[in-house]
């Protein structure tokens, strides 16, 4: 049993890439509403930054890396598999504050 | 030494910020590779359900910490950090359930009834189900490059863990409260402890991390986690011990074995974390020093181990070979003594003259008095060891001793002793062997009718029984010459025999106490003496715990 599900998680996992990765990029305020926090543990770094979720088979390098320049979801991907999300009254969290006012598609 | 495994430099970046690499190296690895080894060097001495269960759980703690590790070590991508994880709870709940099977199995000495291995199958089912489909980790977290469980599943293994280390709790407690052996008891207890502080300590790394974790509690939780795996060698050190001192599994595992080895793992797994190579260089040295060292003193503790071994073969076989003698003798005797009951008896022989009865009648005397000495080796020699068979029944001590009171008092006073009796009120139940606890009680009367000053013209026997507390306490109270201070180690000895007695009965075997004190124990009792001064003489005593039963 434990082999066999590690066996296929590996395959999921692994091979097809099949999970979804959350980070925070770094998000130009002259383009976008970009998130900005004070404390690390919230912008890890990152700042100003919008938050990004996408499906491990479609994320660049640099994504991980954290040294992505103006990340954009592939224009052919559904927003299932990769959804930027920019700072608004809707999509703020406790310890964060948005920038600038641009309207976003 | 990383170098090679870094994909992701941010991760790496973020794990040396958190926690020392050394640490998580020597947290995971020796623990779990001692554990391995142990896992299978009793697998291979001793192939049976028992051996095969902890070698189970030393494998999967060995995959559980190799896959713990991976997940640790961010800087390998995303994928692979998603793919060690995974299985992790998995993992950790069948541990458990092994370790709760292991002990069953080990105290009872009987495999898991259905209904607790369909109730375990269920408790595993949801964990494995969602680790299969993936619900278990809802995303990979890349700002903390750490995966993100969901709190519900987290929280229905939290249950599940919780079940079978509260039953592995339960079963102990219970199985060592219904066994009688007091070896026994100990094997269990100390077994029983090594496992649960074992589960106690991965418990609470494993799972209250994750929910202090979700809670946001602390940063870097995570990082106590690895202190759960410190359980492990404690469970081997337990392991270790029972199976050294009460031969757990039937292995013959030396101390001194285990000590070298584990010396040789732990100076290795400095390897891990030294960095300089003159300390490689003098580890090296010293390792293999000590490895040398090690492994002569085996071989010469080795050699006297079997030395002793064969002595004890050898002692056992001589006394097989007495035992044996004595039955022979013992029916020798007994074929004369009918010999000579049948002669004075029986009128099928003809009439006996009469000159010759004296003779007969000495001669019958004589051949009992041999039989019942040889009996007294063997009965006292079996106790003793614990061989004697026993037949446990609920019994009134009261009624058996006003019926040995019956038998001797008659004996007492022909021989012109006082013969004073007290039998208190009180509840004299207990589980016992009438027969061989009449004997016992019976040889104390007859060691205070035999050891009796008969200069002295106030000889005399005075015996007590009575209920004191939760003890039934029966003491025979002589006026007899005392023992000695250098006969006092060996009074309740087989063979062992006191000069005063030797001198006053010099047919006596030095088995009768012997075997009054293994009866004694066996009741889970004691038998003892104190002189009973200001007075003269002695008052031998045997002290049985009553039990909360009634006969009526």
């Amino acid at each position: 049993m434990i082999v066999l599900t590690s066996g296929y998680r590996y395959y999921q996992y692994e091979i097809k890439k099949n999970f979804i990765i959350k980070l925070n990029t770094i998000c130009d305020p002259n383009i976008s509403n970009c998130f900005t926090a004070e404390s690390e543990d919230i912008n890890f770094g990152q700042d100003p930054y919008e938050k990004v979720s996408i499906v491990a088979k479609y994320a660049p390098v640099c994504l991980e890396e954290h040294i992505c320049d103006h990340f954009l979801c592939p224009p052919d991907l559904v927003t299932s598999k990769c959804v930027i999300t920019y700072c608004s009254e809707d999509t703020i969290s406790d310890g964060e504050s948005c920038i600038n006012n641009i309207n976003n598609k | 030494m990383l170098l090679p495994f870094i994909n992701v430099q941010y991760c790496y970046n973020y794990l040396i910020d958190q926690i020392p690499v050394a640490l998580l190296l020597y947290s995971h690895i020796p623990t779990s590779l001692v554990s391995l080894f142990l896992g299978v060097f009793i697998l291979y001495k001793e192939k049976n359900r028992q051996s095969f269960i902890l070698f189970l759980i030393t494998f999967l703690f060995t995959a559980w910490c190799f896959l713990d590790l991976i997940s640790w070590f961010f800087f390998v991508g995303s994928s692979k950090v998603m793919s060690a994880w995974s299985p992790l709870d998995l993992i950790s709940l069948v541990i458990f359930f092994l370790a709760y099977y292991f002990l069953y199995t080990y105290t009872t000495k009987k495999d898991l009834p259905l209904w607790q291995w369909l109730f375990s199958i269920l408790i595993i089912l949801p964990t494995a189900i969602s680790t299969f489909i993936g619900s278990n980790l809802i995303y990979y977290d890349s700002n903390s490059c750490t995966a993100i469980e969901d709190g519900k599943i987290t929280g229905l293994l939290f249950i599940a863990s919780a079940i079978f280390t509260i039953s592995s709790i339960i079963l102990s407690v219970f199985q060592y409260k219904k066994c009688k052996d007091d070896n026994k008891k100990k094997e269990i207890l100390l077994i029983s402890i090594g496992i649960i502080i074992f589960l106690v300590f991965f418990f609470s790394a494993l799972l209250l991390v994750s929910l202090f974790s979700d809670s946001g509690a602390s940063d870097y939780v995570y990082n106590y986690q690895i202190y759960g795996l410190f359980g492990m060698p404690l469970l081997v050190l337990f392991l270790l011990y029972t199976i050294i001192k009460f031969k757990a599994f039937d292995i013959k595992l030396l101390g001194v074995q285990a000590l070298v080895w584990a010396q040789i793992v732990l100076i290795s797994s400095q390897f891990l974390f030294i960095q300089n190579n003159v300390n490689k260089i003098l580890t090296a040295i010293t390792l293999v020093i000590s490895s040398i060292v090690g492994l002569i003193i085996v071989r010469s503790v080795k050699k006297e181990v079997s030395l002793r071994e064969s002595l004890e073969v050898a002692n056992k076989g001589q006394e097989n070979l007495i035992h044996i003698m004595n039955h022979q003798i013992k029916g020798f005797f007994g074929i004369a003594r009918n010999i000579f009951a049948e002669l004075l008896g029986s009128e099928d022989y003809g009439h006996m003259p009469e000159e010759s009865k004296p003779l007969l009648e000495k001669g019958l005397q004589s051949t009992s008095a041999g039989v019942d000495y040889v009996q007294d080796i063997l009965k006292g020699s079996s106790a003793e060891k614990g061989t004697l068979p026993y037949d446990m029944k609920p019994m009134d001590v009261k009624v058996m001793v006003l019926s040995v009171l019956d038998e001797q008092k008659d004996i007492a006073i022909k021989k012109g002793l006082l013969f004073e009796s007290n039998v208190n009120e009180g509840k004299y139940d207990i589980i016992g062997d009438a027969v061989q606890l009449k004997e016992a009680f019976k040889n104390l009367i007859t060691n205070a009718i035999k050891y009796n000053d008969y200069n002295d013209p106030n000889r005399g026997i005075k015996v007590k029984l009575e209920c004191k507390g939760n003890k039934i306490i029966f003491s025979v109270k002589d006026t007899g010459v005392g023992i000695s201070e250098e006969d006092k180690p060996r009074l309740f000895t087989a063979g062992g025999m006191g000069k005063n007695s030797m001198k006053l009965n010099v047919e006596a075997s030095g088995f009768g106490l012997a075997f009054v004190k293994g009866v004694a124990e066996k009741h889970n009792g004691t038998v003892g003496f104190r002189p009973n001064k200001p007075e003269k003489g002695t008052t031998f005593y045997i002290e049985l715990p009553a039990t909360k039963i009634s006969l009526k």
